[in-house]
């Protein structure tokens, strides 16, 4: 049987830290106030011992190796647990890496069977060429001729019947970082939080700032309070996009994606490494996103969503996180029909041809728009003084046209045996089913749509996402719904594809 | 595929309506005696009387209306077995149907609560793939219909649901839920 790395010890430290970093933080603003006194300090220490005497111990105590067909882990300190899996139940092997891990040579390993329920197995760390080891063994493949983790690659290349279907450019990573706010959100917080923090409005605390950047004192201290407002909230917001843009580069740099028999193989990150594989059995839905600002440089992101099972987004993933796994952080959008056909063998590698919502959804939209803006405003003005109710028409007209963009957005088609839907106001949203993989299929009508004749379909998978699970084709004329119906009982059924219609 | 025609749509047992009655009858009662309490607490600006004879009848109102909530949603409530799914079609308002194939129910339950049991009904639910509560339910069928509607769902062949998964590479791999 074979041990975890000693630096192992390392790794479970700083985990276990990060999880109490929560408390940590708030013990130290306790104590920054001038609570909480030597107490605090000996629980802070106490904390840290814990860590340590559990790290030592979950790496004594845990050994693991191959017996007789079977992959056997023991591990437990005061339970002892024995966990065996048969080689030939494993479906894959996922590597995680983060900074700590590469620094030391290490990598986290995790086993995943056929049950779909995250990882059956984990074992963390093992050193890298343990790691790649331990997969040649379990999945019988020749292990990597590079056996040194700080190559560039930083990692096994693709195994002998792979072949790599994508590659992020550093112009797509660049795109992404720039039109995701990935950080934009963390940036506003910070500054929303230290504006808090300095007791007065944001204007007074954005001139302390001023005031400490000391070759625009004079300048700033005889400019209107606005302008310094103005440029600092413009800088707050430039430091969050070069923040988004780096923290992309950091996340998803080197993402390339392999095609293996009956698998997807995604590998990504430059701090913290990612190796993940998607059995294409297990995709239940494709879908892809462009925002406006996508759209208008025709490039989109995309994803699948699983069945139980992970997708691991960043490494911090123990507890099963998000089924949804990207397989390109952005891709040009030509290109994306032919990066879903992979994923979803039986959808022919183009531009699905989205046939159109009924009409009167703009008019529906508009109800309902228009009713809640108006009590909106109608609301406010009670409160706020009945001059406001000039924004009635405003509201109306901005109810009108939001309800066209949606209309505009929505749309469906039957694919043979798949069915598309797109849908979304502001960022289009793109999903593919296919129809062995429709659990269940539903049909829906609010009292306004039934008057208006307008009808939504849905389409039930098992993917273990909100987004993923249920995919609705929204406002359909009641004649085309009927057909898609029909069409989606019959594909989830296991009848084949319906003919178009019928 | 044939579409399930309108006389394949059958209710459900009429105890069901007398189940849901009662459970809206406790639910209006609780409400209408929330409501008309706090109607009778909060207004003592108004005469005690006119804030009585309001809290009475805003509790009249809305025991009346969970009632007749229960009585409709009964008589909209249908449910068919067609050849490959069973479906379900609801809602007084807000329609709803949900058709589930045959060949993806993976279990059937059946079970009942206390009113239920004494009214003689019990609830169906099969399951499906994908988590918790992927489900399509029956709420009011006999003890007997309920377990022939089992025996007859779970009856579908296992060559049927095996030779649902494609592409057929993954033939080699042990068959599993999708």
């Amino acid at each position: 049987m074979n041990r975890l790395h000693p630096f192992t010890i390392v790794i479970e430290f700083l985990r276990m830290l990060r999880r109490l970093i929560a408390p940590l933080v708030v013990f130290l603003i306790l104590r920054l106030q001038g609570g909480g006194g030597d107490t605090t300090e000996l629980l802070i220490a106490a904390i840290g011992l814990l860590s340590v005497f559990g790290a030592i111990a979950q790496y004594y105590f845990t050994k693991y190796g191959v017996e007789r067909d079977q992959l056997v882990i023991r591990s437990g300190v005061f339970v002892k647990q024995e966990r065996t899996i048969p080689l030939d139940r494993i479906q894959n092997i996922n590597l995680t890496r983060t900074v700590a891990h590469r620094m030391f040579g290490l990598a986290d390993v995790q086993i995943e069977t056929a049950s779909g329920q995250g990882a059956e197995a984990s074992l963390s760390a093992l050193s890298f060429e343990a790691a790649e080891r331990l997969k040649s063994d379990l999945m019988g493949r020749p292990a990597s001729a590079d056996k040194s983790p700080s190559s560039v690659a930083d990692s096994a290349p693709p195994a002998v019947d792979e072949r790599v279907v994508y590659q992020a450019s550093v112009r797509e990573l660049l795109l992404a970082g720039a039109t995701e706010n990935r950080a934009l959100a963390i940036a506003l917080a910070i500054f929303g939080l230290w504006a808090t923090f300095s007791r007065g409005n944001e204007a007074e605390a954005a001139l302390e700032l001023a005031e400490r950047s000391s070759g625009f004192m004079a300048y700033l201290q005889s400019a209107p309070v606005a302008i310094v407002a103005v440029m600092v909230t413009l800088a707050f917001i430039l430091f969050g996009w070069a923040v988004s843009i780096v923290s992309t580069f950091l996340t998803y740099g080197g993402f390339i994606l392999t095609l293996g028999p009956g698998r997807l193989r995604r590998r990504y990150g430059l701090l913290n490494v990612v190796e993940n594989v998607v059995p294409i059995r297990r995709i239940q839905v494709v879908r892809w996103k462009e925002n406006p600002i996508q759209r208008r440089l025709r490039v989109a992101k995309v994803f699948v969503e699983t069945a139980g099972g992970f997708g691991i987004e960043g490494a911090n993933n123990n507890a099963a996180s998000t089924s949804t796994s990207l397989l390109s952080p952005l891709t040009s959008r030509p290109l994306v029909p032919t990066l879903a056909a992979h994923a979803l063998p039986q959808l022919p590698p183009q531009e699905p041809e989205f046939r159109r919502a009924s009409p009167r959804a703009v008019w529906k939209g508009f109800r309902i728009g228009s009713i809640l803006i108006t009590l909106a405003i109608v609301a406010f003005s009670a409160v706020r003084g009945w001059e406001f109710l000039w924004a009635l028409p405003a509201g109306w007209a901005f109810a009108y046209g939001w309800s066209v963009l949606r209309y505009r957005a929505l749309g469906w088609a039957i694919l043979g045996g798949l069915f598309a839907v797109r849908g979304g106001v502001w960022a289009r949203n793109y999903a593919v089913v296919p129809g062995t993989k429709v659990q269940m299929v539903t049909w829906s009508q609010t009292p306004l749509q039934r008057r208006l004749r307008l009808a939504n379909v849905g389409l039930v998978t098992a993917a273990s996402t909100p987004a993923g699970r249920m995919v609705e084709a929204q406002d359909l004329d009641v004649t085309d719904a009927k057909a898609l119906i029909h069409a989606a009982r019959h594909a989830a059924a296991g009848l084949g594809a319906a003919r178009d219609g019928v | 595929m044939p579409d399930i025609q309108p006389e394949e749509w059958r209710p459900l047992h009429p105890n069901a309506a007398l189940l849901w009655r009662i459970q809206n009858l406790i639910t209006g009662l609780i409400l209408g005696g929330v409501v008309g309490g706090g109607i009778v607490l909060t207004s003592w600006r108004l005469s005690l009387w006119g804030a009585l004879v309001t809290a009475v009848l805003l509790f009249v109102l809305i025991v009346a209306f969970f009632l007749y909530l229960a009585k409709r949603s009964y008589e909209v409530w249908r449910w068919a077995l067609s050849e490959h799914d069973l479906a379900t079609a609801s809602g007084i308002w807000w329609k709803s149907r949900r058709y589930v194939p045959r060949v993806r129910i993976q279990h059937v339950d059946i079970s009942a609560g206390p009113i239920a049991r004494k009214l003689g009904i019990v609830v169906l639910r099969a399951y499906v793939a994908g988590g918790v509560g992927a489900a399509i339910e029956l709420p009011g069928l006999t003890p007997s219909e309920a377990e022939t509607l089992r025996q007859r769902l779970l009856d579908v062949s296992e060559e049927e649901i095996i030779a649902l998964d494609q592409p057929k590479e993954t033939a080699s791999e042990p068959p599993l839920t999708p």
